[in-house]
């Protein structure tokens, strides 16, 4: 793997994303909420004087999980999908498909990373104003699983794009993926669920969450920010299920990786084979 | 979270530790009362505080200059040990090291610690088998038990300092304050912490408890037969659970702070097979679970601040005849979680509601209660108290636009649970939060890491768009 | 230095390129002259790496030995039929990009851009999206040379360029050719092909129809100008002087005779035709348009049978 390549791609790629005018939006759209978030999650409670950093944190997860998936894919989705033009000298130049590939998702990274970066730290600094540093390690945390998220979306982008060829077939498809992810799946398990057995049902969305990025993260948010014991009884069954506090979470950021991953390769190998 | 077993096994081993200690106090002879004090220092008269007692008659009053004082010691006469300048009493590792056995005794000002390790033989601090006597202004260290009040009626235990063991697991440590078999105490302004359980009360009768702060242990109260003990302006907080108080009638919680109680399945005040109970003023806040109740029978909860809950109140359909009035419900994940299919609970009494920050209901006439009745939980919300594994979609888009759906074409039969009275504005609450509830000032520290994002995000902006 | 052997490429049911060979030396320019979609385009692509041929070989020959092309990516430098650049980015950010990737020195953009005096009039700081259309394909251009590649593929390099670009750039590349370049590249402009390139295939409908020197192709050329005359008497008589006058084929439509001729047989043929009396009120010459040549090619070259009505020019989309 040519490193030298994969980032003199990125960081071009970061640039024409971050001159967007698409990134600056994303910044400033996600900026203003979560600062809404924060600030009014934070100064409600303020009045009766008690910390809400849980809540808040809570619902900027919320904040997350719509929008970095949806944004991830169209980045994904419009970077890679561009006029044949602009590829084909790219691609011309005695440089890897694979390494084009993960230099382009990297370097979008960097400009999701960057544009939401502003909003996650603004949010931070009334967190850490109205409710105090107790929460800053775990908001950092919550801040990485945000990005691992993006990571994901992107991969799956990135597929999409390599399936799709044309940019309409891409965009359809990235929309339908955000829509089967972010809610069709969970409605679908949960139904299933309704169908099986008491003890069956609960194995079957244990092992379901991983079938869902959206999921993992939410899940792995809520015990960041909060405890397992946010899921009361569910969680205990899950912990149970899992292995144990730690060896549930190291479960839930490998398989993250594994989601950003292996879409990613999966689209390298098509892209090899693909003409351009 | 229920334990019966242990409770029964040291009841019978206390029986037995009774009986010897009343053998042992009737073999001490009581003394003629003299008005000077007895003084011990390393300097003499007396070196030793046990050969003090010994020469001192009923009545008498033993000053005990600062210094290290080796040995366990027993009060068998009615005397008060008067600590100057917070002498240590070091005990010799094995039992109690101070056991009271006369009545009337005062004990104040001492530096106590080095208790025995045997749970099952109450080896405290100080372990109290008699009555009337005030134990003040110490501080209690590397004791097993903080304070064990062992069929001991009448006494005061007040401004306190008992700091348990915290190299134990918490199974291993013992209470705080235990109270077994005992009635008409009060516990005043102790402070407690690193121990099992904070205060222990088992057949505990008129129990006055005011202005402690317990934290850092397992229950803050835990509670079992004890019937009218009142508790008030007491701290409860970052403990695995706040008040587990079981079996018992007519308990009074006012001004109590319950916070940050947040272990594993864990609850701000948990209330099971009990009655009559009035719980007011009191701050419950950011508990995984607020208020659990199952068998809580005819209970009033008004003017409480619940907030920050992961779940408000988890009620079982066994509760029954229980009100909630004018109580403030605020940024909770969840308002109740129903486990059944519905409750006897009122959620308004006389036309008075209660607060809920959810509420978006309006105020057409302007008397200050909404005119839509709150409906408490969400489609979701009611599912989860009979599929608890729904719990896992917390925050979940899909729970979101269920509830949302629900909301606009209601299909499923939802939850019962009403508040016909909602209030438009919280309840003005007569307690502070206590600094310990408070979210810490802001350091400039804290800040900076933020700051450095958004700084950091504004740079990398300007160095791309830099040509 | 190049050797395409019998390359193949068809999209699904669809053949784009069938059984093409050629071959193209060091300091020689091979041009592939052909109507649109004739797969020009797509035999590029192979050879550049976009596409994967579905057979044949693609060959280099290097001191060392024949490789297969793709092992030797480095060695050949690329120019796009239509390029586009992020349109945020700068020129200078563009050219800088290219030398990274293909860790050329620093100085590298200074000295190609003296070397080839392509200026970018002060527009280096620029967005490309003030660039105009034949500033870009300069830019182009400018990034297909800065690796110095000894071998360049071209597809259709002046199509975009002004008068004054398309005669410097023809320019570059006899300048590369003397330096021992190997050049190959596609148009269907044949002035490019006389003042470019030593070597010219013809493609049509995927097939190699003609693989030729230029002066070959010039004569072919030549050959099948056009005399149009305008007559005051049009009568039928005068298509049997014109052809007996040498010409390769005369016929009449209205008023206008139309003769098919070399350049040479041009004087002869009006001669003929005053003196039996022809009164030609005007006359033009007409180059033949390629779409023409390539209709002779194929028919002179295969049957009619194989190729269809409109010269067997598929389309494959996208390929062109």
């Amino acid at each position: 793997m040519d490193f030298s390549a994969v980032s003199t791609i990125a960081s071009l790629e970061a640039k024409t994303n971050i001159r967007n005018k698409w990134t600056l939006l994303l910044a400033v759209a996600f900026g203003i909420l979560s600062l809404a978030i924060s600030y009014f999650g934070l100064v409600t409670a303020g009045t009766v004087g008690f910390q809400g950093f849980m809540r808040t944190a809570a619902s900027l997860l919320n904040l997350v999980l719509y929008l970095i998936p949806i944004v991830s894919l169209s980045m994904a989705t419009l970077s890679l999908t561009g006029e044949k033009g602009a590829s084909e000298l790219l691609f011309s130049q005695p440089v890897g498909r694979i390494e084009i590939l993960l230099g382009k998702l990297l370097g979008l990274f960097l400009s999701i990373w960057t544009a939401t970066l502003f909003g996650f730290g603004l949010a931070g600094v009334i967190i850490a104003i109205k409710a105090g540093t107790s929460g800053l390690t775990r908001y950092l945390g919550f801040v990485a699983l945000a990005q691992l998220l993006a990571l994901v979306f992107l991969s799956l982008g990135a597929l999409v794009a390599t399936l799709a060829e044309t940019r309409a077939k891409a965009s359809g498809m990235s929309l339908f993926l955000w829509f089967f992810f972010v809610l069709f799946y969970d409605l679908l398990v949960m139904g299933i669920s309704f169908v099986l057995r008491e003890k069956m049902a609960n194995q079957f969305i244990f092992v379901s969450l991983f079938g869902n990025p959206v999921d993992m993260v939410r899940v792995s948010g809520l015990m960041l920010v909060g405890d397992v014991s946010i899921f009361g009884a569910a969680g205990a069954a899950l912990m149970k299920f899992l292995g144990g506090q730690i060896i549930s979470n190291l479960l839930l950021i490998a398989a993250l990786l594994l989601w950003a991953s292996v879409p990613f390769l999966v689209a390298g190998r098509w892209l090899r084979r693909r003409d351009l | 979270m229920r334990p019966h077993g242990l409770e029964r096994k040291s009841f019978a081993l206390a029986s037995t530790l009774l009986l010897i200690g009343l053998l042992v106090t009737s073999a001490c002879r009581a003394g003629d009362a003299i008005s000077k004090p007895l003084v011990v220092s390393k300097q003499g008269p007396f070196r030793s505080i046990q050969e003090a007692i010994h020469t001192a008659r009923a009545g008498d009053t033993i000053h005990v200059e600062s210094g290290f004082y080796r040995g366990n010691l027993i009060l068998d006469k009615q005397v008060t040990l008067e600590g100057v300048g917070k002498p240590i009493i070091h005990g010799d590792g094995q039992a109690s090291v101070i056991t009271v056995t006369a009545a009337g005794c005062v004990l104040r000002g001492f530096v106590i610690e080095s208790s025995g390790t045997m749970l099952v033989d109450e080896d405290s601090g100080i372990l109290l088998k008699s009555s009337h006597n005030q134990i003040e202004q110490n501080e209690l260290r590397d004791v097993l038990f903080g304070i064990y009040l062992f069929s001991a009626d009448h006494n005061l235990i007040a401004d306190n300092t008992i700091r348990g063991r915290e190299y134990l697991e918490l199974g291993e440590r013992g209470s705080g304050i235990h109270i077994w078999n005992s009635r008409d105490n009060v516990i005043r302004a102790n402070s407690i912490t690193l121990l099992r359980d904070g205060m222990y009360f088992q057949n505990a009768y008129h129990t006055t408890i005011t202005g402690n702060r317990v934290s850092e242990l397992r229950y803050g109260i835990h509670y079992m037969f004890s019937d009218d003990n009142k508790f008030e302006d007491n701290l409860f907080y970052n403990n695995v659970a706040g008040a587990a108080i079981m079996y018992s009638h007519r308990i009074e919680l006012r001004r109590n702070g319950f916070l940050h109680n947040r272990g594993f399945s864990s609850f701000g005040i948990l209330f099971q097979d009990s009655d009559d109970c009035l719980v007011e003023d009191n701050l419950i806040v950011d508990n995984v679970v607020g208020i659990f109740m199952e068998a809580l029978r005819r209970s009033i909860f008004q003017r409480n601040l619940i907030a920050a809950n992961d779940t408000a109140i988890e009620i079982f359909s066994s509760a029954e005849g229980n009100v909630f009035e004018r109580n403030n419900f605020m940024a909770n994940l969840s308002p109740i979680q129903l486990v059944g299919k519905r409750t006897t609970t009122l959620w308004s009494r006389l036309g008075n509601g209660n607060y809920w920050n959810d509420y978006t209901g309006y105020d057409l006439d302007a008397d200050g209660i909404g005119d839509v009745p709150f409906k408490i939980q969400n489609v979701f919300e009611h599912l989860e108290g009979n599929y608890p594994r729904l719990r896992l979609y917390l925050f979940s888009p899909a729970a979101q636009a269920i509830a949302l759906a629900d909301k606009a074409f209601p299909v499923i039969e939802g939850s019962k649970e009403f508040d016909f009275y909602p209030l438009m504005k919280p309840v003005v609450l007569s307690v502070q939060m206590p600094e310990a509830g408070r979210p810490p000032v802001a350091g400039h520290s804290s800040v900076v890491v933020p700051l450095l994002m958004v700084a950091l995000s504004v740079f990398l902006i300007v160095q791309g768009k830099k040509r | 230095m190049i050797e395409v052997c019998h390359l193949c490429k068809s999209f699904g049911e669809l053949r784009a390129v069938e059984d093409v060979s050629f071959r193209a030396g060091a300091g020689e320019s091979f041009a592939l002259l052909g109507p649109n979609g004739s797969g020009k385009s797509t035999t590029l692509k192979c050879l550049v790496g976009l596409m994967r041929p579905t057979s044949g070989q693609l060959l280099i020959n290097l001191p060392e030995g024949r490789k297969e092309i793709g092992e030797a990516r480095e060695l050949l430098s690329y120019l796009p039929q239509r390029v586009v650049f992020q349109e945020n980015l700068t020129v200078q950010e563009i050219l800088e990009f290219y030398r990274r990737l293909r860790k050329l020195p620093a100085g590298r953009i200074e000295q190609v851009l003296e070397r080839f005096s392509l200026n970018f009039n002060g527009l280096a700081d620029r967005p490309i999206r003030e660039l105009s259309g034949g500033m870009t394909q300069r830019l182009g251009i400018a990034v297909a040379l800065l690796p110095g590649a000894p071998v360049l593929i071209l597809d259709e390099p002046t199509t975009s360029l002004d008068p004054e670009g398309t005669i410097q750039f023809r320019q570059f590349i006899n300048s590369l050719k003397k330096e021992g370049k190997t050049i190959i590249f596609s148009t269907h402009v044949l002035s490019d092909v006389e003042a470019m390139a030593d070597q010219v295939a013809v493609l049509v409908g995927g097939r190699l129809v003609a693989a030729e020197s230029v002066a070959t192709l010039r004569e072919e050329f030549m050959n099948s100008s056009r005399i149009c005359l305008v007559l005051l008497n049009p009568e039928e008589r005068f298509i049997r002087v014109a052809l007996d006058a040498g010409a390769r084929d005369a016929r009449l439509a209205d008023r206008r005779l139309i003769v098919l001729a070399a350049p040479q047989e041009r004087l002869p043929i009006l001669r003929a035709l005053e003196a039996t009396g022809a009164m030609i009120e005007r006359f033009s010459t007409e180059e033949p348009s390629l779409e023409e040549i390539y209709l002779r090619y194929i028919n002179e070259k295969n049957p009619p049978t194989s190729v269809g009505g409109n010269g067997g020019m598929r389309r494959p989309s996208g390929t062109s």
